[in-house]
């Protein structure tokens, strides 16, 4: 009775959300992940040749003059559905390094990858994969998990533009942090060379248990050095307390009229008026209310709405619209926020084909449900005058790490992402195949190795042409 | 801000109406229960629900529930539900269960592959009175204790542990913020921890217990006080034994659970014919696809696009990452498959799908679900689809769920169906098996979980200020659950004796 594997079009976000109904797009058919070929045998076989589409030596390659666009129109289009009065804050943070100009210039690394040849492997990209973009959160069973988080430009596409965002973000900032090149080639190889390794881990595994597998926050520990375990783990603890709801609420509330108030800090968080805070909840609220699991939403019926603020938050997302909501649980000391933020078109979209998702929220959503092993109960979506916006919880015991926290160890930390990564992409790409395509010698990590260093060379002239451009008085520049 | 239409009353508010509550149904109005005047004949209301099952398995549901008036019990929610009715309510409500006895909690895998331990059925599962829940529970553990010959104390014990558990649990979080409610559960390691300290407990209880006693003997009569403590001692040498073993088998069947997976499952339901997986069978438990079509008036080319149309529309009902995973997955074969003891018959079906190769099987239980038992007293469901019932259900009770729980609608649209694993590291205690003091010591952790489930739909802080500090709820129910403890045996008894009269057909050890 075994008949061929039989898939309908997947019936779309179906969301119920306001907005949810998916727009018409462009006629171009949507991003998409592949099915699998039937057997190892094909499955081995389009792995290796993939490496004909884009072999792994070229990988390492990287022509400026190929790339097709400039850095700094790039980074200035991207600015058409931002709040004009935040631009200048973003232009500024993003000045301030090439690190920072980094983590903002996602959308111009994207039109970098896209210049050159791809393997054609498809996997749900993170989209951002750079190295502190992977951090621990808490799990819905409350487990701490160490994954990748932020998925405002995910969308399928070839696994190695995730690989290559990674590897050059290990080089950017270990520059940053004056860590000696030969120590930053080392964690570039360790992190790839960990991705290669897990992903071949993966070829054999049962489906479930790909899906299944986890790092947590136990075994990240272990990805250190002994002497330095004790110290780590005391970290994660600190910042495991302290970092929740009512770790937010002692730090971002006072009272006023008995009733707590998130406190304006301007321009990183300022209040909005009462016919804002209206729309926010009687329409992006009330849509993002339905696209939740129904058990949850009746959770989230449990709380009351108490205020709302718009928040500047990131470097490259800086002109995005961000809410922070606070809502009151229905005993007292029982704080809840979730955070709303505006999303827009991945940046990869202008590069491969649009997402099949009508609402660019639901694009982020369930780009993150394809690849973290768990997540927030409280993500969603909605929309609002127009814009589309995802919602999650603010501060749910995230631990996000900072350069100067891992420079010194840097291999170690590149390793545990590395191994994350290939977790992440094995759970929608073909293990069988990008195993077979990153083949057993160094060619890969090699190739890897190369193009994060004179991608970080690039960024630096791409972060200095900026910095002119401020200098000169042609693109607006605030500090916030 | 505006505010939703969901009420949101003050803590004080919600104290006032558990206590006024109590005008509804004072805590000692749940005592002295008697079976109403126009009771219905149990053994007719069993014959109302056979219409509605497929006629070859009804005689096998009865064999089922002729072992012992724990089985019985087991397959006779139905006229408990009719009992229900007409017992005192607090009016507070919250997602029931629907038959929330013993036998229905066990331990399974999270989607984070932690062992949890939970309620596992939802057939019955509706809005509705707490006290429902709660007095199903109890009167399993009171009769469960009578089948395993323990003394009316010890069902007393047993009965009241469990009820306390709940009550004292509701308390708890009464006082918790509404997300600490939702996260609460109990995992293996906790589980583990419990027996273990049940256990050392036992001994330490008695040797503290024997120290005293053999001081206070011998200062009045040395030389019988003597002989007597070494027949104590003795009995409590075997008392500290049978915990011991009795903790050790529980932790086994912790341990138990983890291979209970789909490969495991592959080698005891399946066969390999021309290097293809398929479904054994073993009427009338097991009776794969090929040879049900007759059963149905299908040829087998019909068996399977309908097999495909339905799992399309299963899959549509899944959150989107998982349903990408499924689509991984290719179906190998299907079989009907008997589960259970009170749905026996009702239209069960498990499917065999595959992975990357024949050793990367899955398992999908595919379950008929109808109108709850309770639907006749509390209302109907706002989900028309009773599959979808059942999950939404399941959802709104369990701390995690199955990440493959769905629904879909049968080739006759008026049958429904809810989808979830078949076996995943699913464990569940040997009831029949346990010592009074395992008994005990289920008994609260059942109690702890219906609680939790409750309190996550429910009102915790109006029903915690309902059943109040002392024992009175207790105790109420304890009395409820040794007299609806001995209707069950009456009602056993005419089961049975309608089986014998011919009235019923009974297949036994099936």
């Amino acid at each position: 009775m075994r008949a061929s594997r039989d898939r309908s079009p997947a019936p779309g976000d179906r969301s119920p959300a306001p907005d949810g109904q998916a727009r018409p797009r462009d006629g171009r058919s949507s991003a998409a992940l592949p099915d699998l070929p039937a057997t190892d045998g094909e499955r081995r076989a389009a792995g290796k040749a993939a490496r004909k589409r884009a072999g792994r030596g070229p990988l390492g390659h990287w022509a400026e003059d190929k790339r097709g666009h400039d850095a700094l129109e790039t980074i200035l289009a991207q600015n058409q559905i931002r709040v004009p009065g935040l631009v200048p804050i973003r232009h500024q943070r993003m000045a301030v390094s090439p690190w920072n100009y980094y983590r903002g210039a996602a959308a111009v690394m994207a039109g970098d990858l896209a210049s050159q040849p791809n393997s054609g492997l498809m996997v749900q990209l993170c989209g951002d994969a750079h190295v502190l973009n992977f951090g621990l959160w808490a799990t819905p069973e409350r487990n701490l998990a160490f994954d990748l988080r932020d998925f405002d430009e995910t969308l399928p596409g070839p696994f190695e533009w995730d690989v290559k965002r990674f590897a050059a973000s290990l080089v950017v900032a270990a520059r940053e942090n004056r860590v000696k090149p030969a120590k930053a080639a080392a964690a570039v190889t360790a992190g790839v060379e960990a991705y290669r390794r897990r992903m071949r881990r993966y070829v054999a595994m049962p489906e479930l248990d790909i899906w299944y597998d986890a790092v947590h926050a136990d075994s990240l520990i272990n990805f250190f050095e002994p002497a330095d375990r004790g110290r780590v783990s005391v970290h994660i603890e600190k910042k495991r307390r302290r970092r929740t709801s009512r770790g937010a609420f002692a730090k971002l509330t006072t009272m006023a009229h008995g009733r707590p108030r998130i406190t304006e800090d301007p321009p990183l968080r300022v209040t909005i008026g009462d016919d804002e805070q209206a729309d926010l909840v009687g329409q992006l609220l009330a849509g993002y209310r339905l696209t939740l699991q129904e058990d949850r939403r009746s959770l989230f019926d449990r709380f009351t709405e108490v205020d709302a603020v718009r928040q500047v938050v990131g470097v490259g997302s800086v002109g995005m619209r961000v809410y922070l909501l606070l809502f009151e649980g229905r005993t007292g000391d029982d704080p809840l926020f979730l955070q709303v933020k505006q999303a827009g078109p991945s940046v990869y979209e202008a590069h491969t084909r649009p997402s099949r998702h009508g609402n660019h929220g639901a694009r982020v959503v369930n780009g993150k449900r394809l690849v973290q092993t768990a997540t927030d109960i409280f993500v969603g979506w909605g929309s609002l005058h127009g814009r589309d916006y995802y919602v999650r919880q603010f501060r749910d015991m995230k631990i996000i790490p900072s350069t100067d926290l891992i420079a010194p160890r840097l291999s170690e930390f590149a390793t545990a992402c590395g191994e994350t990564l290939a977790r992440a992409h094995a759970r929608t790409g073909d293990p069988v195949a990008i195993d077979a395509y990153l083949g057993k010698g160094p060619k890969f990590t090699e190739a890897i190795g190369r193009f994060a260093r004179l991608y970080a060379d690039q960024n630096e002239r791409d972060h200095a042409q900026l910095v002119r451009a401020i200098a000169a008085g042609a693109v607006e520049s605030l500090p916030g | 801000m505006a505010v939703r239409k969901v009420a949101h009353p003050s803590i004080d508010d919600r104290k006032a109406k558990g206590l006024e509550a109590r005008d509804r149904a004072s805590l000692s109005s749940h005592t002295k229960w008697r079976p109403a005047g126009d009771r219905p004949d149990p053994v007719a209301l069993l014959e109302e629900q056979d219409t509605t099952r497929e006629p070859d398995l009804v005689p096998v549901r009865h064999g089922r529930m002729m072992v012992s008036p724990f089985t019985f019990y087991r397959g006779a929610a139905k006229i408990m539900a009719a009992d229900l009715k007409d017992t005192p309510v607090a009016g507070l409500d919250a997602q029931l269960c629907g038959d929330a006895h013993l036998s229905n909690f066990g331990a399974f895998a999270s989607p984070e592959r932690v062992l949890l331990f939970d309620l596992n059925d939802f057939d019955e599962t509706l809005p509705g009175p707490f006290e429902y829940d709660v007095k199903r529970m109890a009167a399993s553990f009171t009769i469960a204790a009578r089948n395993n010959g323990f003394s009316k104390v010890n069902a007393q014990a047993a009965t009241l542990a469990s009820v306390r558990a709940y009550r004292e649990a509701m308390a708890g979080f009464a006082q918790m913020g509404t997300m600490d409610i939702w996260y609460a559960h109990l995992d293996e390691d906790e589980l583990r921890a419990g027996i273990r300290s049940v256990v050392a407990g036992t001994a330490k209880q008695e040797k503290g217990a024997k120290q005293q006693e053999k001081a206070d003997k011998q200062a009045k009569a040395p030389k019988k006080a003597e002989k007597r403590a070494a027949k104590q001692e003795k009995a409590d040498r075997e008392q500290e034994k049978a915990a011991k073993t009795a903790g050790k088998r529980a932790e086994k069947i912790l341990t138990k659970a983890h291979t209970r997976d789909s490969l495991q499952a592959l080698s005891k339901l399946a066969e390999q014919v021309d290097g293809q997986y398929r479904i054994v069978s073993q009427p009338p438990i097991v009776v794969p696809a090929r040879d049900l079509a007759a059963t149905y008036g299908l040829s087998p080319d019909q068996v399977v696009p309908a097999l495909h149309e339905q799992f399309r529309a299963y899959r549509a009902t899944l959150q989107d990452d998982r349903r990408h995973l499924l689509e991984r997955f290719e179906i190998v074969d299907a079989a009907r498959k008997v589960v259970g003891v009170g749905s026996v018959g009702t239209r069960a079906f498990i499917i065999l799908l595959q992975g990357r190769d024949a050793r990367d099987p899955l398992f999908l239980q595919i379950k008929e679900a109808t109108a709850s038992v309770l639907e006749p007293y509390v209302g109907k469901s706002r989900y028309r689809q009773h599959g979808e019932r059942v999950v939404q259900g399941q959802r709104m009770m369990q701390a995690a769920s199955d990440i493959y729980l769905g629904w879909s609608k049968g080739l006759d649209v008026r049958r429904h169906f809810y989808w979830r694993q078949l076996r995943d590291m699913k464990g569940s205690v040997d009831v029949e098996a346990m010592i009074p003091l395992g008994l005990m010591y289920y008994a609260r952790i059942c109690g702890w979980t219906l609680a939790r489930a409750h309190a996550r739909s429910g009102d915790p802080v109006a029903i915690d200020a309902y059943l109040g500090t002392g024992d009175a709820f207790d105790t109420s129910i304890t009395d409820f659950s040794e007299r609806y403890a001995d209707q069950n045996e009456r009602d056993y008894e005419k089961f049975v004796n309608a089986v014998k009269s011919g009235r019923l057909e009974a297949v036994e050890g099936v």
